[in-house]
């Protein structure tokens, strides 16, 4: 501590340090005893500290539990549209649409979550409207970033029963809107299970989320990422990757869906 | 008279002490009550991999308490100011950035943070709110005497090492001390 301390008062004029050291010799003589503040402000400086950090930890660590909502919100029911189940994808719009757009999702993605909040109204527009066939493909690649580990196949799991149970769009919707943080709590079952019951879907559905979908789920995203490897050049597979009429799209221009949209009037 | 005016500078010195304390504190603990938020608002600048996101987002709070509470009991002043100015540059530079490559994202410097719309950045009261709080920081590295502060009481201390002095010079005065306790 006295070695900080030194450090401290180099600021100091050499005339001012004079007069101290005069006045410390004085009280040194008189038996002060060297070092005591040093040591004194030393461990009281410790000891606040480590009680300014464990707070500071309290605090971060007070809401993990319920840093989500007891329930998870339900989003808004947005346009009409048909959807139907077709092997391990949900597709919606009409299967007459002139264009066909594939959505590659993990419910734990957070790009995935940037690109729901980009696309996902004039996605569903395009759907309602017969513009385009929107098939979703729930994936599950990011089991890792949740605690427990594992929501990533568990929504896709529940996105299934959810579209058996005919409230796909909805649920589909909430999952994105709320989507859980990166590496912060997933939704869990009870929750997920709230959120269909909420949405007007039965027992059936409790079951199914109950029952999960593991197998099912490591096989569609073990296809989907042999299909989207097979697409891209580089051969990698991420999310959210989009299929336009069997080509791969770059999300990142910002133009692909109106190109996508459009084509289809030539 | 020049004492005078020391002291009074000396004042000044320790209102920019407890300026720059209050701004940590605050944007610390701010951070510190809402975990989940500061995490998004650290991945929003698109800096970091998402393995470190999450502990740098636990320790920023962390590190900005304690720099505020060093800077509130004067200790270690002219270390902690520096340590300021090098975690402001930080945090400025993450700012620019983010401008430059035209992210639309609030800087979540005091809570908050995250993706917001594109008309609705504040980049430039943002990093002027920055370069203001720089500015303390930088006083006290030059200027690190205050009062009311743990180093000054350090200074008084009637038989510890001169904080100042170089060892040598010293040590007759503490070793003729000694014997007598």
């Amino acid at each position: 501590m006295s070695k900080k301390g030194r450090v401290v008062g180099g600021g100091e004029k050499a005339e001012d340090k004079r007069k101290r050291q005069g006045a410390q010799a004085v009280t040194a003589a008189r038996g002060g005893g060297r070092g005591n503040r040093g040591m004194i402000a030393g461990v009281a400086i410790v000891v606040v500290l480590a009680v300014v950090i464990g707070v500071g930890l309290w605090l971060q660590n007070r809401n993990k539990p319920g840093a989500l909502p007891v329930a998870i919100p339900v989003a808004a029911a947005g346009v009409q549209y048909p959807v139907a189940a077709q092997g391990d994808a949900i597709v919606t719009g009409s299967p007459q649409a002139p264009t066909t757009i594939d959505v590659y999702e993990d419910f734990m993605c957070p790009v995935c979550g940037q690109f729901e909040k980009l696309y996902h109204q004039r996605l569903t527009q395009a759907a309602a409207d017969g513009k385009a066939k929107v098939v979703y493909h729930p994936v599950a690649i990011l089991d890792e970033l949740s605690v427990p580990p594992g929501y990533s196949t568990l929504a896709a799991g529940a996105t299934y029963c959810a579209t058996a149970a005919d409230i796909f769009p909805r649920f589909h919707d909430s999952l994105f809107a709320a989507q859980p943080p990166e590496g912060g709590h997933g939704w869990t079952i009870a929750q997920l299970q709230q959120l269909g019951r909420s949405l007007g879907a039965g027992d059936a559905f409790t079951g199914c989320v109950q029952a999960g979908a593991k197998q099912r789920v490591t096989t569609a995203t073990a296809n989907a990422g042999q299909y989207i490897r097979g697409l891209r050049p580089d051969h990698r597979f991420g999310t959210p990757s989009v299929v336009v009429n069997g080509a791969i799209i770059d999300i990142s221009d910002e133009g692909w869906l109106d190109q996508a949209l459009s084509a289809n009037r030539r | 008279m020049a004492r005078l005016s020391r002291s009074a500078v000396d004042g000044l010195g320790t209102l920019v002490r407890l300026g720059l304390a209050a701004v940590f504190l605050v944007s610390g603990a701010l951070k510190a009550v809402d975990p989940a938020q500061t995490r998004i608002a650290v991945r929003a600048y698109e800096l970091l991999p998402p393995d470190l996101v999450g502990p740098v987002a636990t320790a920023l709070p962390l590190v900005e308490l304690v720099l505020g509470t060093l800077l509130l009991v004067g200790a270690i002043t002219r270390w902690v100011a520096l340590a300021s100015g090098v975690l402001l540059v930080v945090l400025m530079t993450a700012v620019a950035q983010a401008w430059a490559r035209g992210l639309s994202i609030d800087c979540g410097c005091f809570g908050g943070g995250g993706a917001v719309a594109k008309g609705d950045t504040r980049y430039p009261q943002e990093l002027a709110r920055d370069v203001g709080t720089l500015l303390l920081a930088l006083w006290l590295v030059v200027r690190p005497r205050t009062v009311l502060s743990v180093d000054r009481w350090l200074r008084a201390d009637p038989g510890t090492a001169d904080p100042g002095a170089a060892d040598p010079p010293d040590a007759p005065w503490r070793t003729a001390g000694n014997p007598v306790k």
